[in-house]
């Protein structure tokens, strides 16, 4: 059941750290850039780092549910002062290649993947980075191409593969 | 915010109707939006420190045109609707008062305990912030009673890192 003493104890301790600068900045720059709506907190439009933001997420999961699609998207909105985490890596990481994610400090990839696709250029997901090697003739073509027709390596490649998609059309 | 949208749909779909009408086409038939989650929450105004992310969570016996032309709606104020809204449970005994009554529309919200019991029940890690608050500054009676009835453990709630 409900003991009022101890949740009021309970509830001060999440008081402090909400009143905490970095949760009120954090929070106040997501409302400032559309992304979260508060009842308490103004915009800001001030600088925060993304540490800071992984910290106040601790409090509220729903900055930890923007932060993936915002490193990825609104790569300006934090201030990158460190290394990426090791957890926040491996879920970008995950996105960029497509590949099957893991849950975000508590996060599920449901809750964190709709807003990349939301956050930024709207319905535009992150490429895809793939990796294949090329053989010396497969280079040189390429090369001569490029030169020929003063297109980029990958808008070439984008070519093709949209000439041989329209080639075996069923 | 809501209530100027609900009446922007509801004007629209007054419009379309005379041109069904017109067309000698089936017009659009009323139809009902329940408005549920953080969304109720913030427009009940209650007393909590409340933080929303900008999906909105509805659920409605609306069909597809109404669907899309309320998701182009709210995306004019940078919202989108929830995908996952029709999973969203409720008790069942749920009430909903009248937010918004117009001519082919009428949009509930949700009552703030049972969205407090749903958001317990259902997702207590993510919300147990504004469950802590809301016991905190003493909740009603419903409340309490709804607890009991579904068994919230709040000791859950006190596990604070």
């Amino acid at each position: 059941m409900i003991s009022n003493r101890k949740t009021k104890n309970v509830f001060s301790k999440v008081s402090i750290s909400k009143s905490d600068p970095r949760f009120v900045r954090t929070v106040g720059k997501l409302v400032g850039a559309r992304l979260l709506e508060s009842t308490t907190i103004k915009p800001f439009k001030g600088n925060v780092t993304l540490q800071d933001a992984l910290w106040a997420g601790q409090f509220e999961p729903r900055i930890l549910e923007l932060i993936p699609a915002i490193v990825l998207k609104k790569r300006n909105l934090f201030q990158l002062k460190e290394p990426l985490p090791e957890d926040l890596a491996a879920v970008l990481q995950g996105i960029i290649h497509g590949e099957e994610t893991k849950t975000f400090r508590g996060v599920a990839p449901r809750l964190y993947l709709q807003w990349v696709e939301r956050i930024g250029h709207k319905g535009k997901s992150p490429s895809l980075l793939k990796t294949y090697r090329f053989s010396n003739e497969d280079v040189r073509l390429l090369n001569e191409l490029k030169n020929r027709t003063t297109l980029k390596e990958i808008e070439i490649i984008r070519t093709a593969l949209e000439l041989f998609h329209q080639q075996n059309r069923s | 915010m809501l209530k100027k949208l609900f009446k922007d749909l509801d004007n629209w779909i007054q419009k379309t109707n005379k041109e069904l009408v017109k067309e000698g086409l089936p017009t659009i038939k009323p139809f009902y939006i329940k408005v549920l989650g953080q969304t109720a929450l913030i427009e009940s105004k209650i007393k909590l420190s409340l933080f929303s992310t900008m999906d909105v969570d509805m659920y409605s016996d609306c069909n597809y045109l109404v669907k899309k032309e309320l998701e182009r709606l709210l995306s004019k104020h940078k919202k989108f609707l929830d995908g996952f809204s029709n999973e969203i449970w409720m008790p069942k005994e749920t009430e909903y008062e009248l937010f918004y009554e117009g001519k082919s529309l009428k949009a509930y919200l949700a009552k703030a305990e049972y969205v407090l019991i749903s958001k317990a029940l259902k997702a207590p890690e993510k919300n147990k912030n504004v469950i802590l608050e809301y016991v905190s500054m003493g909740p009603s009676e419903l409340f309490l009673k709804l607890a009991k009835k579904y068994k919230i453990d709040f000791k859950d709630f006190y596990d604070i890192k």
